[in-house]
């Protein structure tokens, strides 16, 4: 192992251990109800990402392969959820969802610490332009979801708890419901578009090995089975109104499929 | 110097005496004028609020300060007899006033534990002090730390959350359903005093309108010319629900068609906009069924009462562990004012002894005339560590013994020692 990849590894092992301290700084948060302890938690997720995005401008900058293997795709879904709960923090007050979008965080970065093949992109001509923009459509998507179903499920507990009229502990401390539901539809909304990206440049994929755009495959299958219920919701919640919780459980659908294809994608 | 406090509050009080004895700001800075300049009272702070009327003091003559503090302050009011004053009246000193004023300004003394707008009001008592001069040292020092201690009370401890008024419980509740509600319809249907309170409430948050109803259509009308907002006839009823975001009522019965199907169809005609109904009638005007109907938020009186009486119990929990940091921070001022108190007095104290020492070193050395420069030097220095050790233990005993806060042992210092004259 070279010197600057074992640079490498070890600022990958600190970021990860400090999303792990994060994530303990938010357990006890929670139990012994101290804020100061939330906000040790945020900056251990807000430093973590931070080194995660200096190690990609150095690759960068030092002529490496910004994405080599599959690892460093899930690195870069890491991140990007990182750093968009670092902003819904500071601008709507996410603060006491760190555990909620931790949980993804850290199963992403476990995931990049699996050993797996280096995908090779630059031998995988003729498409490799094509699978190099599938590739970085589909994690960068990836965190968007987490993103929209964090906030659908933040939504569920909330709404629970104010129907139920036991409006007390962590969950009291979310966002307003109408704050939640914004961010579950606006995330969905881009989420959308960069999964149209996925499915088009993955046919370009297809074309460019194949020959034919349309494979008919399992993975294309529950792309459009994803990409219809996606575009199912967004439609229906601004013509129909399905905002909350109707739109909410709809979503859930979109979600499963997508989780589905994306573990299918992985096989 | 010692601290003093008169005052009256909403606990030994009535409303009546209360108001009968408060200061508006143009009374308190003529009463803060009545003592520039007084030996007696060489400050002072008036805190005047609707819940209580209390007058801070340093003062080396505490007995004095309170008799002059009531011929000013009290006998224009009511008169020389004090008629029932001393039923209402308290009077503290020393660290009492010190832990008062920390507990006041933390608003663990007020009527609504927890409540935020007494930490302001102490600001606001001291900023008008210190603009008429009326503050020195002392209640510099006393008013700056009671403030400190209220901020790191509302940092350290959950005193102030959660919502203790049914008009606050719901607004809370309105918004953890909208966020910001400046942009919210409301509807007030029955012009019952507990709506009128919810609503009050919630047009503080700048909300974008209010319909007004009620089954007598002049009531409605009533409450439109006091600015409550635009009065409807209630056979609207049905065309106004699908236009607005919050329903208050407070209506005597139950309304009739206020089914899931009605509120379903409702809800569809506002493409399914969250609608919080606040039920406030007694008996309930609304159906619990309703509450299952998607993006309704139903609540009635006793939900609310729940909520306030869930967070109450929750702030008397956090007012003990508040308790617990007025206690610590009370004893650490004193320890430091007592320190500061006694400074002066000890720096006399040295001085005076220093003094004695070199001038009577200097007697006997101009008679010991034969003794080297060295034996001067050990001469010097053992005359230095007597004063040295003589000092120790008063001095010790001024810093430490919290007793010196009653000015018994500094004034006996200064007495016995003439320290008076030294620190003129």
């Amino acid at each position: 192992m070279s010197h600057s990849q074992s640079l490498i590894s070890g600022l990958h092992g600190f970021a990860m251990a400090l999303y792990l301290l994060a994530t303990l700084f938010y357990l006890l948060r929670h139990i012994l109800s101290s804020t100061r302890l939330g906000a040790l938690g945020l900056r251990s997720v807000l430093l973590a990402s931070v080194v995660q995005i200096i190690l990609f401008i150095g690759r960068f900058a030092s002529g490496l392969p910004l994405f080599e293997t599959l690892s460093d795709y899930f690195q870069l879904s890491a991140v990007v959820l990182a750093m968009s709960y670092v902003v819904l923090c500071f601008t709507k007050r996410f603060y006491s969802a760190g555990l909620l979008f931790l949980a993804p965080i850290n199963l992403l970065l476990i995931l990049s610490f699996i050993p797996n093949e280096g995908l090779s992109i630059s031998q995988a001509a003729p498409g490799h332009g094509y699978l190099f923009l599938h590739l970085v459509s589909i994690f960068l998507s990836l965190p968007i979801f987490c993103v929209a179903f964090v906030s659908a499920v933040m939504f569920l507990m909330l709404e629970q708890k104010i129907k139920s009229k036991h409006l007390s502990g962590l969950v009291s401390r979310f966002p307003s419901l109408a704050v939640l539901e914004e961010i579950h539809y606006r995330s969905i909304y881009v989420a959308f578009l960069l999964f149209t990206f996925v499915i088009f440049s993955g046919a370009g994929y297809a074309k460019m090995m194949t020959g034919h755009y349309i494979t008919g495959d399992l993975k294309q299958i529950l792309s459009v089975l994803s990409w219809v219920l996606l575009a199912v919701f967004l439609n229906f919640r601004v013509s129909q109104g399905w905002q909350g919780h109707k739109g909410i459980i709809l979503s859930f659908a979109g979600f499963a499929s997508v989780l589905l294809l994306f573990i299918v994608g992985l096989t | 110097m010692n601290y003093l406090l008169l005052g009256v509050n909403h606990k030994t009080a009535p409303v009546a005496m209360r108001e009968k004895l408060s200061l508006d700001k143009e009374a308190v800075q003529s009463l803060l004028g009545t003592f520039s300049g007084s030996r007696v009272v060489p400050e002072l702070t008036v805190l005047s609020t609707c819940n209580r009327i209390e007058i801070y003091a340093a003062t080396q003559e505490p007995e004095a300060a309170e008799s002059e503090l009531i011929q000013k302050w009290l006998q224009p009011v009511v008169g020389a007899s004090n008629a029932g004053l001393n039923d209402v009246l308290y009077r503290k000193k020393g660290d009492q006033v010190v832990s008062h004023l920390f507990r006041v300004a933390a608003s663990l003394d007020s009527q609504m534990l927890g409540e935020n707008q007494i930490t302001g009001q102490v600001r606001d008592a001291y900023q008008i002090a210190m603009e008429r001069s009326a503050t020195g040292y002392y209640l510099n020092k006393l008013f700056d730390r009671a403030l400190f201690v209220a901020k790191r009370i509302k940092s350290e401890t959950k005193l102030s959350e959660g919502s203790v008024s049914i008009g606050s419980a719901g607004v809370m509740l309105a918004k953890k359903i909208f966020g910001s509600l400046q942009n919210k319809d409301i509807l007030l249907v029955g012009t019952g005093k507990i709506g009128q309170l919810v609503l009050k409430y919630l047009k503080n948050e700048n909300v974008k309108s209010v319909t007004l109803m009620n089954r007598s259509f002049d009531k409605a009308k009533d409450l439109e010319s006091q600015g409550w907002g635009v009065a409807r006839e209630i056979t609207d009823l049905a065309k106004v629900l699908p236009q607005v975001d919050i329903v208050l009522t407070s209506i005597q019965g139950q309304f009739q068609n206020w089914d899931q199907d009605f509120f379903e169809s409702i809800m569809e005609s506002r493409k399914n906009s969250p609608l919080f109904i606040v039920d406030l009638g007694l008996p309930r005007n609304v159906s619990q069924d309703l509450s299952e109907v998607d993006n309704l938020y139903l609540y009635n009186l006793d939900d609310l009462k729940e909520v306030t009486e869930e967070n109450q119990e929750k702030r008397n929990k956090e007012a003990l562990t508040a308790g617990d940091i007025i206690d610590q921070e009370v004893k650490d001022f004193y320890e430091k004012y007592v320190a500061f108190d006694a400074l002066p007095t000890i720096t006399s104290l040295g001085k005076k002894f220093e003094q004695i020492r070199q001038l009577e070193m200097e007697k006997s050395l101009n008679k010991l005339r034969h003794l080297s420069e060295q034996d001067k030097k050990v001469i010097e220095k053992l005359t230095q560590a007597i004063v040295n050790r003589v000092l120790q233990d008063p001095i010790l005993s001024l810093k430490n013994k919290r007793e010196s806060a009653d000015s018994a042992v500094v004034n006996a210092l200064k007495k016995l020692f003439r320290l008076d004259d030294e620190e003129n």
